[in-house]
């Protein structure tokens, strides 16, 4: 009777250790996981930024050749002043903060495609050495947004699976590890062109 | 209920998002068993180009483990250039993985139906060595005055002339960018250097007479004259000290595969 007990006692304090031990993993796969995410994201800022901080020399050279596109012009930095405004911290990004950051920077995204279509217009500017440096760095950098995207989508998608899946979405639920939103596919393509008539 | 349709629409944007990815996955050429540097895809090349940029390429990475992949290829599969060749980096690694210092050169040739394109990806580690602004200048000024006249290996060795030396920090990019006049001047000179070179090391190997290792023999050299081949005049005597050192690699192997690098969509293409 005694010694059954015992065995009982036992046999659960080991069920009890197993599942600490499991836990504790689970918990700190996750934080692992977490971690890829937020280093993901300070990318996406990066290359984000890494544009915007092209533009004032951009604007600079384009107003130099095409006196004419007062309004673009107008139109880019006040997109990208807008899109500077709006950072997110990774301990909020969630649906909603994403979706706002997304818009910003695809209106912005928008007004710098109208400016360079404009500066075909002009060919003494498409011949400035400078003009084509700023083109190629922007074009870079355009490629470095949809690459640093893509990651952050990978990442956050394995983040996401393992915090769903059961059984470790117990624990992930118990310490508060919410999913994270994805970027959509196609930035800036569903919005159409805002005709901006300035302030 | 809501729940439901949430959770719903959730696996649905998940089974795209797979698709989408199985796609991607399907168009970009798998990574080279055994690992090679060069990949002639499209067929522009010779065995004997490919194996001479092979062994200076493989030397390239033994003596500054900077990792240049070739890639030739008929169809991008609806990709982007850029993409493709972020692509092929980031899947294949090219690069260590400590530096990120790999470099994808692809290549696209024209067809009767759709242009040419080139692109070169920087690997994470070598964006500041090769901005994208001097990737841009090397496909337009290196590549695409060959590859206009069909001249693939052409294209591809002064691009790598170029892009090997400013890599590995023995030529500088603002040096490379200001010498455009006389390039072509160099370029002739160098070939003729590179020429007097191959045929001293033709006679000196011809006696040593290795009958069986005559392949790898010749490959090895070249590289002597691809670096200082396409560089303007400046680079010649900076280039001395790489070529001497290149035949220290002589005898130990050809690529010892990829080494886990990462991209960052770094680089620039152009199309003719």
């Amino acid at each position: 009777m005694k010694k059954g007990c015992l065995i009982a006692i036992v046999a659960v304090v080991t069920v009890a250790v197993l599942i600490g031990v499991w836990a504790v993993s689970r918990y700190n796969s996750f934080v692992t996981k977490e971690e890829g995410v937020t280093s993901a994201w300070s990318q996406v800022e990066n290359v984000y930024q890494r544009r915007a901080d092209l533009i004032p020399n951009l604007v600079e050279t384009v107003k130099g050749y095409a006196t004419h596109e007062q309004n673009t012009l107008e139109g880019v930095i006040a997109a990208r002043a807008r899109a500077t405004q709006i950072t997110v911290n990774p301990d909020d990004l969630n649906a909603e903060t994403l979706q706002k950051y997304q818009e910003a920077q695809g209106q912005l995204g928008a007004a710098l495609s109208r400016l360079m279509a404009v500066a075909e217009n002009y060919p003494d500017l498409k011949a400035n050495q400078n003009f084509l440096q700023l083109q190629a760095q922007l074009e870079g950098t355009e490629n470095r947004i949809a690459v640093e995207r893509k990651k952050f989508n990978e990442t956050t998608r394995e983040y996401n699976m393992s915090v769903r899946k059961f059984p470790g979405n117990i624990i992930a639920m118990m310490f508060g590890f919410d999913t994270k939103p994805y970027f959509e596919a196609a930035e800036g393509a569903e919005q159409a062109p805002v005709v901006d008539f300035g302030n | 209920m809501k729940f439901h349709i949430i959770k719903n629409s959730r696996a649905v944007i998940m089974a795209v998002m797979l698709m989408v990815a199985a796609t991607v996955m399907a168009q970009v050429p798998a990574r080279p068993d055994p690992p090679r540097l060069v990949n002639d895809l499209a067929g522009v090349l010779t065995a004997k180009q490919v194996q001479w940029l092979e062994d200076s390429l493989a030397r390239f990475d033994r003596r500054t483990s900077n990792q240049v992949a070739i890639v030739t290829i008929d169809d991008l599969g609806g990709l982007d250039p850029a993409m493709m060749a972020y692509e092929i980096g980031q899947r294949w690694q090219v690069g260590t993985a400590e530096d990120n210092n790999g470099i994808v050169i692809l290549v696209k040739p024209k067809t009767a139906g759709s242009p040419g394109r080139a692109f070169i990806a920087t690997g994470y580690g070598l964006e500041g060595a090769l901005p994208d602004a001097t990737c841009k200048m090397i496909v337009e000024r290196e590549m695409i005055p060959h590859f206009k006249q069909g001249d693939y290996f052409g294209g591809i060795e002064a691009a790598v002339a170029v892009v090997c030396p400013i890599a590995a920090g023995e030529y500088s990019k603002e040096r490379y960018e200001k010498d455009s006049g006389n390039s072509l001047i160099a370029a002739f000179a160098g070939l003729f250097g590179a020429l007097l070179i191959f045929f001293i090391i033709v006679k000196v190997t011809g006696k040593s007479g290795g009958g069986g290792k005559g392949n790898s023999g010749t490959g090895t050299f070249g590289p002597g004259g691809i670096f200082i081949g396409g560089l303007p005049l400046g680079g010649f005597g900076s280039h001395r000290g790489s070529r001497g050192s290149d035949f220290g690699g002589f005898g130990d192997g050809g690529f010892g595969g990829f080494g886990g690098g990462s991209f960052g969509g770094g680089g620039a293409g152009g199309s003719w």
